[in-house]
């Protein structure tokens, strides 16, 4: 849990914050409006249709605080994230947010497999908001704790996949934010460095005033969060203290796992019958 | 405090934010060009020499009867057309290609244009190293004519960044513009005096003359040949880059809100 405590001072608020993200150009079948399956509600807007990812939500997060996301896939976790910053832009609504944001979204950040691992810590930490300066006297750091040593002035096409992923976590993990966004906490290498990497994300998540953290592992979040936000289909279900919410989230969750197998089960008598 | 609401538009905010990044897209741009040639034997020499293939070959059959000193005319102009068609073939899917940095780092999306306008605009300098080698063997005057490729650069780079904006707007939202771009860049390759001259063809003068291209072509050109380009084509120019530019912003302002579900 943070050591900082909430102050009440707000630096997210979201009022009626929606999210359509058009399907122009795509086929969608006739009788899909408002279906249930997983995913945002699918909607025709005029001649178009369009996938409401984000439907009318409120809430306010006071600074200290660190948010878990729950919901199933299609939810809305990571259109949520991508909104908070600023990736996107709401369809309606409106969003205040204060502070610098960083993400934790993908593991790598400059995609080019051709350039050396120190030119690449380089090329993506610009692309993360750092200045020249700070790249370099944060690169030693980030070369040690990848433990790609000789490796380093080599080209990423000779690491392996794991190698790769360490350097660029290395790098994504050097940002230090005022508002820290992260999508599935990320895996990274092989066990010994995966233990490393839990560290390192946990350290930033504390370092980080605020916290969004969209996960579907109960446990990591119930370690790092103090509220819990749980989204279905968009929508908010409930966000409040995590105590509160948490076995609402459970039991619901529970209830619907055995509501799917009652169906499976029903089904299969169906079938046999 | 940073409001976002749906009315607001990014457009604008995009681009200054884009632009004031250029440390960012500059070395993007570099190494995108650069790391093409990583482990070749020769490195950029390569884009040298294709580049002298191209021109080779097209005089030997469309200019050496005109003599060999049409081999600087059509020389520069294949390297200059190289840099408006690189340019403009390429914006058609500059997002998708972008796609994964532009969903999972938050940053300005013109950036993405900036860096392909870069890396084009880098290649182009490089094959125009062999403009020096054409203009000595052919006693091009050392004028400060010559010197008239700067600002005209810039012109020609404000033309092709505006319907850069625009291109690539209207290229995430309608795939099919990457094909239709790669045609017609291809006509107007023919359709431009870059190795034939408009010379007393009347067809060919009106061709030249209704082909925005072939003023963009003149402005990079003349000067490395030594000749002022026509105040013709800096009057067309200016009022293209103003077109263009208005154009292009107002395209991608207007569809900014809405480019990241059509990637």
């Amino acid at each position: 849990m943070s050591k900082k405590t909430a102050n009440g001072e707000i630096v997210v608020r979201a009022e009626e914050l929606s999210l359509d993200l058009s399907l122009i150009g795509d086929r969608v079948s006739a009788g899909a409006e408002g279906s249930t399956a997983v995913g945002g509600r699918l909607m025709k807007q005029g001649r178009d249709w369009a996938i409401r990812a984000l439907d009318g939500l409120n809430f306010e997060v006071a600074k200290g605080s660190r948010v878990g996301i729950v919901g199933r896939n299609g939810a809305g976790k990571s259109s949520l994230l991508r909104t908070l910053a600023g990736i996107y832009l709401p369809t309606g609504g409106m969003l205040t947010i204060e502070g610098s944001i960083s993400t934790l979204f993908a593991n790598r950040v400059f995609n080019n497999a051709q350039v050396t691992g120190r030119e690449s810590i380089i090329v993506s930490g610009l692309l993360l908001g750092l200045g020249y300066r700070e790249i370099q006297s944060l690169a030693p750091e980030i070369i040690e704790f990848s433990e790609l040593e000789d490796y380093i002035d080599l080209p990423i096409r000779t690491y392996s996949a794991g190698m790769a992923t360490r350097l660029g976590f290395a790098i994504a993990t050097s940002i230090r934010p005022d508002i820290l966004l992260i999508d599935e906490v990320f895996g990274a290498g092989d066990r010994s460095f995966q233990q490393k990497a839990r560290e390192r994300v946990d350290s930033v998540m504390q370092e980080a005033s605020t916290l969004f953290l969209a996960s579907q592992s109960l446990g990591v979040i119930e370690r790092m969060c103090d509220h819990l936000m749980w989204l279905d289909h968009g929508s908010m279900r409930a966000f409040g203290p995590i105590g509160e919410v948490m076995p609402a989230f459970i039991e619901a969750d529970a209830q619907e796992a055995k509501a799917k197998t009652e169906r499976a089960a029903k089904r299969k008598e169906q079938q046999e019958t | 405090m940073a409001s976002r609401k749906a009315s607001q538009s990014l457009g604008l905010l995009d681009l200054q934010a884009g632009l004031s990044r250029w440390r960012l897209w500059l070395t993007l741009g570099y190494f995108d060009f650069i790391t093409a040639f990583r482990r070749t034997l020769l490195g950029p020499i390569w884009q040298i020499a294709t580049v002298t293939a191209w021109i080779g070959g097209l005089w030997l059959i469309f200019g050496s009867e005109r003599g060999a000193s049409s081999l600087l005319y059509i020389g520069l102009g294949v390297i200059n057309w190289g840099l408006i068609q690189s340019i403009i073939t390429s914006m058609s899917n500059v997002f998708r290609v972008n796609a994964s940095l532009i969903m999972n780092v938050p940053n300005p999306i013109s950036l993405y244009v900036f860096r392909k306008i870069a890396e084009q605009t880098l290649r182009w300098l490089v094959q125009l190293s062999i403009a020096p080698v054409l203009m000595i063997a052919f006693a091009v005057p050392l004028t400060p004519v010559i010197l008239l490729i700067i600002p005209n650069l810039v012109i020609v780079l404000i033309i092709l960044t505006g319907a850069s904006f625009g291109l690539a707007a209207l290229g995430t939202r309608l795939p099919a513009l990457r094909f239709a771009l790669d045609a017609v860049m291809r006509l107007m390759f023919f359709m431009t005096p870059i190795f034939w001259t408009p010379g007393d063809n009347p067809l060919r003068t009106l061709i030249a003359q209704w082909n925005p291209f072939s003023y963009l072509l003149e402005l990079l050109r003349n000067p490395l040949m030594g000749e002022l380009p026509s105040s013709e084509a800096y009057l067309l120019s200016l009022a293209m880059a103003v077109g263009a530019l208005g154009l292009g912003i107002a395209i991608f302002s207007y569809c900014r809100n809405r480019m990241l579900s059509w990637i």
